[in-house]
């Protein structure tokens, strides 16, 4: 059975047998997380952060922010939660269709997650500079993996956080899950597909917000990819590195996606297709 | 039957545990629903359909955007049930709008069903 709700953004399915409240405490957990993590919601604990001031927070905010900065660390800034491409992804219909240079209110154009202090000794955050802190990759990466977590106990599941999929053992036909690839180009059409049991499948694409991902390093749009996904153990890894990919070289995607261990397919927007080894074709 | 549930699994690389209970999740009535959410460049009414107390489709009603709908529409009108007939699932990028975000959470606010207490209030 396949249950549905709109949250976090997105439109979430949970396909499970298994009682109704199995399912309901899972949807819960995108809702807990949601709550203090939202971008969308002005009571949110993300946005009682106020820079230069230190505030104790939740281990789901603190743990949310403190996995962005340590990908961001790993990616050279590729991934980052203080300019991120989902920022930019979020303020869609209010710069990308107008092409006005949008400018987050007090925030530089210089501020990076070098910007966000974190002390796990009273589980504080500071914000050095005013800066927006954009969790949204990794608050829905956390909800699947929590929501995933919750389900395991039935083994067979699947997960479909508006495309970030998280799929456990077997479908219904007692097979593992095929996970296929949106193509950026053809709509309708796969990139690919894969056999997939307890993985989690996320994809950044150009369709997804015009060519307007913001490459955190250079503060300009990132051009040079149309399709990045990510195959990992967790979504939260999943969804930041697949993030991640876009803005990087592809070859230093690869590079960096088997340093994960974590596999990976990138197309390019010149429709070069790049994959880890784990992934490369006999 | 369900293993007992352990407080760790390998989809989670850290431990977070649920500190106080969220909402509760809210009941649909079966039915068409729209919602309006507003941009500064006009509105979106976004569309739900429930059946069986379940969303079974969610998308664009009308654009009244000052940018054709087009633009919009590829990217976020996505079915709900499996998208291709070839796969179970399909990994993909869809991040939505503010607008049709606050939309869609405007129509299924007009598909809840009242909680006990709205329904004995009369209008």
């Amino acid at each position: 059975m396949i249950r549905t709700e709109a949250v976090m953004g997105t439109i979430v399915s949970i396909e499970i047998d298994a009682p109704d409240d199995a399912a309901e405490r899972a949807f819960e957990w995108f809702r807990l997380v949601e709550a203090h993590c939202s971008r969308f919601d002005a009571t949110s604990e993300l946005r009682q952060l106020t820079s230069g001031q230190r505030t104790p927070v939740s281990p789901i905010l603190f743990e949310a922010v403190r996995f962005a900065l340590m990908v961001a660390e790993e990616t050279g800034g590729a991934f980052d939660p203080t300019v991120g491409g989902r920022m930019a992804a979020r303020g869609f219909n209010r710069h990308y269709l107008t092409g006005e240079v949008t400018d987050t209110p007090a925030s530089g154009d210089d501020v990076s997650f070098h910007d966000v202090e974190l002390d796990a000794r009273d589980r504080s955050i500071l914000l050095r500079r005013p800066l927006t802190l954009d969790l949204g990759a990794v608050a829905k990466g956390m909800a699947v993996d929590a929501a995933a977590r919750e389900l395991q106990p039935y083994r067979n599941f699947a997960i479909d956080a508006g495309g970030d999929l998280y799929l456990s053992g077997y479908n219904p036909q007692g097979k593992p899950w095929s996970a296929g690839i949106r193509h950026p180009r053809v709509p309708g059409d796969l990139l690919d597909c894969f056999p997939i049991s307890d993985r989690a499948v996320c994809t950044s694409g150009d369709y997804e917000r015009g060519q307007h991902i913001l490459d955190p390093r250079r503060g300009e749009a990132a051009t040079g990819i149309a399709s990045a996904t990510v195959i990992a153990p967790s979504a939260l890894l999943a969804d930041a590195l697949a993030t991640a990919a876009f803005v990087l070289d592809p070859q230093e995607s690869i590079k960096l996606l088997t340093r994960m261990s974590v596999e990976g397919l990138i197309l390019t927007a010149g429709l070069e297709l790049f994959r880890t080894p784990g992934l490369c074709r006999a | 039957m369900p293993l007992p549930a352990e407080d760790t699994t390998a989809a989670l690389p850290f431990a977070i545990t649920r500190e106080s209970a969220s909402a509760p999740a809210p009941t649909w009535r079966d039915g068409t629903y729209t919602g309006l959410g507003d941009s500064p460049h006009g509105d979106i009414e976004a569309r739900v359909v429930i059946k069986d107390g379940r969303i079974v489709e969610a998308g664009i009603a009308t654009c009244e955007t000052r940018y054709p709908c087009s633009v919009i529409d590829p990217l976020i009108h996505e079915p709900v049930e499996r998208q291709s007939p070839d796969v179970d699932y399909m990994s993909r990028a869809t991040e939505s709008s503010d607008a049709y975000y606050n939309a869609l959470v405007a129509a299924l606010e007009n598909a809840r069903e009242p909680s006990p207490s709205e329904a004995a209030t009369p209008k």
